[in-house]
């Protein structure tokens, strides 16, 4: 994945790699702005379990769907996909008609009021929940 | 009715809107399991509750919403291994087979989502959603094993107490709340694995409902 130049920086880029701990500090971890509290490091001390704590999502965008300049976001773990959908929408300047859909594993489409911290405990790897967006159905 | 006063259906029960996409079994396990059958419901076609009810724009919606969930239980049993070696028309086998009713249609396929390789003693993660009418949560879901480390089945007990210990009694404690699946309520030794394997519903979830013991 192309890094790209960020918007909202949350540190120094020294560390653009993925780390294997759950410490893992990118670049391109920016929060979502809804509910926004400052973007402080969310991706510093992230005890395992800890329900309090954003989760961190990668947003990858499949076939000719636009790209976000950001892809790693610190999201709240109450958030709805459909919370995402209409984030990305805004995001990504899409207008209100637009279809947008989100999957899992690049399998399956969870259910819009479906709350992405349950889909981060199940289906989160490496500390982080990767989502692929797509304007069209992609998976069936 | 006047025509210009009908906008899209939707379903209640003593207000609460009914969830197209939740099983009809765990709604009625959920919000209604004291109330005599039929279940009387109320039908509304004006203002749709757009907080609580997603749209259900078509039939294909629907078959979409079901096949997303087989998809998400096969991830959690097989690494979706199973799933993804089915053939379009096996996947639109399951839900034509759902759809009219058709037993031996549906299971043909389904068994295959019921297997597991003989030297496990089960699915990887059992696909199961525990729901309360007490908290704001739609449901709980998390990776729970069929088999713990020792080699001991796990059962519907063990699994409350790790993912909804607020849902047993504590030993010789009052029982507080009914634990119900498919309008029974199944012993807590019960195996979660044969649970998984007996009672899921079609889409292969355990559709677990937590609801207050009746007051007599």
């Amino acid at each position: 994945m192309a890094e790209e130049p960020e918007s909202v920086l949350q540190l120094p880029p020294s560390s653009t790699t993925d780390g294997e701990g759950p410490t893992e500090v990118s670049p391109e971890t920016a929060t979502p702005e809804p509910p926004s509290s400052a973007a402080v490091s969310p991706g510093t001390e992230e005890p395992a379990g800890d329900t309090k704590k954003k989760i961190d999502v990668l947003l990858k965008a499949v076939g000719d769907t636009p790209i976000m300049k950001t892809k790693k976001w610190a999201v709240e773990r109450t958030r709805t996909i459909q919370g995402l959908i209409d984030f990305i929408k805004k995001f990504l300047k899409l207008v209100a008609s637009e279809q947008l859909f989100i999957y899992v594993n690049q399998s399956f489409a969870p259910s819009p009021d479906q709350e992405v911290g349950t889909l981060y405990e199940c289906f989160g790897s490496d500390g982080k929940l990767v989502l692929h967006y797509c304007k069209s159905q992609a998976w069936g | 009715m006047r025509q210009e006063d009908i906008s899209e259906i939707w379903f209640e029960y003593e207000g609460t809107p009914l969830k197209w996409h939740y099983p009809i079994g765990l709604l009625f396990d959920l919000l209604a399991s004291s109330s005599a059958l039929p279940w009387n419901i109320t039908v509304h076609f004006k203002s749709f509750p757009e907080k609580d009810l997603l749209h259900c724009p078509s039939k294909d919606a629907i078959e979409a919403h079901f096949m997303s969930c087989v998809k998400e239980a096969d991830a959690l049993k097989h690494k979706s291994q199973v799933i993804n070696e089915m053939q379009k028309k096996d996947h639109k086998q399951l839900w034509m087979g759902l759809q009219n009713d058709r037993f031996d249609q549906f299971w043909a396929i389904n068994r295959k989502l019921m297997e597991y390789p003989a030297e496990e003693n089960g699915f990887r993660y059992i696909p199961f959603r525990i729901y309360q009418t007490t908290t704001e949560r739609p449901f709980i879901q998390k990776l729970f094993r069929p088999v713990a480390a020792d080699g001991q089945l796990h059962t519907l007990g063990d699994l409350l107490k790790d993912v909804c210990p607020s849902a047993v009694a504590p030993e010789d404690g009052e029982k507080k709340n009914q634990v119900m699946i498919h309008g029974i309520e199944p012993m807590l030794e019960t195996p979660l694995q044969w649970l998984s394997e007996h009672l899921s519903y079609p889409d292969n979830f355990l559709h677990i409902s937590i609801i207050p013991q009746p007051t007599d």
